[in-house]
């Protein structure tokens, strides 16, 4: 017995998987290409916190973090086009949700021409110098700022959904919106590893021109970016996996 | 007193919707081609240095060129993640015999059965990033003598060829089907003639990027020797022939901004 017997079982091992489609579609986008970088940088950090081809991992840490910062010049040119979207749809309507809309929109951009003016340093196109205090600052605030935003709008859904589920009376409807609130939830996980680690940094920058200034363990800041990573995959690939259910649903969305 | 901003459509647009103008295009360019933008960050600068219009010694201006170039080439993992599924995708239809829906220029799709020739060609651009993973790599963590990779490098240049010219023969055939346009007027015809000269630039952008294999595969395999000169020219006609394309197909048309 053989099992490439007909082609369609050959075909059938070779069509990539639903993850590994979800994951194609994640590198794809330039900002879940930053984010794989940083796993990856992530990973080197541990690395050397833990001593473990300490010399290799710092090298590959320093050399990977100017090249994903490089990757924030075009999200800085592609958020600019954005906020123009955004700033064009708040002045020809009445939304509330505009206003916010428009406000995120301003902190990725602010967020994106920091990380570019860091990389212009790192890459000795110039020395931001004192400016670099600046730029971290722009960077961390922007970040604290749109994880608040999305830390209260998905505790808001998550309300929603709640008040929703008693209305819904199929068990399989009912399934799918339990799990976009145990989303919803995850989401504001790491919206609170952002503000946490925002908050830290600014903190950080703050005090910094004291004499003691404020001291964080480097192993909490670590800690916190790797609970971030972690659940900004977990999160991507879940709500796909949602996405995917969803749309298989008898009686179509939940 | 509240005054309402709903109405307010000074230039014909709706709140979600507006007309592309260019800078629109461009950041749209930055943000859906990420790696061509990068690339013509480094490739323009570097034909500039090349006819002596920029200094080559400018630490802040080499300093600009290596950002972009290794932010292009710290992108080539997720490139071969993508190309790779690509090619078992397409593998996977031909060996049912299916179809498959090929994207073309100008939202239009190419719903047809799925030849051996697509299966090569999907995997042929696997080895431009296997490549570019190989410099990455070289340029970062791992040592490795560039003279080692010659005959890797001629296979890409090879494999560059062959994927360019595959593309090249089937937006050949498309063009000569769609210039029988004589018995269409008005708008119909303007909407053909528009889409011909969009094909025009994808052509020239593919014949580029033929030009560029072919010296890649003669200085590989043959030891011909080019001018930095005349590999930066071919480079920056790649990177201005697709933005010419992008532009041209993007400019003017109607953006959602939901």
């Amino acid at each position: 017995m053989s099992s490439l017997a007909t082609p369609s079982t050959l075909a059938g091992w070779v069509q990539p998987s639903h993850f590994a489609t979800d994951v194609k579609e994640y590198v794809k986008d330039p900002d879940g290409a930053k984010d794989t970088l940083e796993g990856f940088i992530n990973v080197f950090d541990w690395m050397s916190q833990l001593g473990f081809h300490k010399d290799f991992a710092d090298k590959a840490s320093a050399q990977l973090d100017p090249m994903k910062q490089t990757l924030a010049i075009p999200g800085f040119v592609a958020a600019l086009g954005n906020m123009r979207d955004k700033w064009h749809i708040l002045n020809h309507t009445d939304e509330s949700e505009a206003t916010v809309n428009f406000s995120t929109s301003v902190a990725v951009t602010t967020l994106n021409l920091c990380e570019s003016a860091m990389c212009g340093d790192s890459w000795g196109v110039y020395s931001l110098q004192e400016g670099m205090k600046a730029a971290k600052t722009g960077f961390w605030a922007s970040a604290g700022f749109l994880d608040t935003v999305s830390f209260f709008r998905e505790l808001n859904k998550a309300g929603h959904l709640q008040k929703k589920i008693e209305h819904v009376p199929n068990s399989a409807n009912k399934n799918v919106i339990q799990h976009k609130i145990q989303h919803c939830y995850l989401n504001v996980l790491k919206a609170t590893a952002t503000i946490a680690m925002s908050a830290i940094a600014l903190t950080s920058l703050l005090f910094a021109s004291l004499a003691h200034g404020f001291l964080f363990s480097p192993i909490v800041f670590l800690s916190l970016a790797s609970a971030w990573l972690i659940l900004t995959y977990t999160t991507h690939f879940y709500g796909k996996m949602i996405d995917r259910w969803e749309a298989d649903l008898p009686l179509g969305r939940a | 007193m509240a005054v309402s901003n709903v109405g307010f459509n000074e230039f014909g647009n709706s709140a979600y919707t507006r007309r592309r103008d260019v800078v629109d295009v461009t950041c749209d360019y930055a943000g859906s081609k990420t790696s061509s933008f990068l690339k013509a960050l480094y490739v323009l600068p570097g034909l500039a240095k090349n006819l002596d219009w920029l200094p080559r010694d400018h630490a802040g201006l080499n300093g600009f060129c290596d950002a972009a170039k290794f932010g292009k080439l710290s992108l080539a993992p997720f490139a071969l993640v993508d190309k790779v599924q690509t090619t078992q995708s397409t593998l996977a239809l031909w060996l049912n015999g299916d179809t498959k829906s090929f994207k073309m220029k100008f939202g239009e799709k190419d719903v047809r059965q799925v030849t051996a020739m697509d299966v090569v060609r999907d995997a042929s651009g696997c080895v431009g990033s296997s490549w570019d993973i190989t410099e990455f790599l070289r340029a970062t963590l791992v040592s490795i003598p560039k003279a080692s990779l010659r005959v890797f490098e001629g296979i890409n240049g090879a494999a560059l060829v062959f994927g360019m010219s595959c593309n090249l023969l089937l937006n050949t055939f498309t063009w000569i089907n769609d210039s029988k346009y004589a018995s269409l007027k008005g708008p119909e015809r303007d909407k053909k003639f528009t889409q011909m000269t969009g094909y025009l630039f994808k052509m020239a952008t593919e014949i580029s990027y033929i030009a560029l294999g072919v010296m890649i595969v003669l200085s590989a395999f043959f030891q011909v020797v080019f001018s930095p000169l005349a590999f930066s020219a071919v480079s920056a006609a790649t990177v201005v022939f697709n933005i010419l394309e992008y532009y041209h197909e993007n400019l003017g048309t109607e953006k959602n901004l939901k």
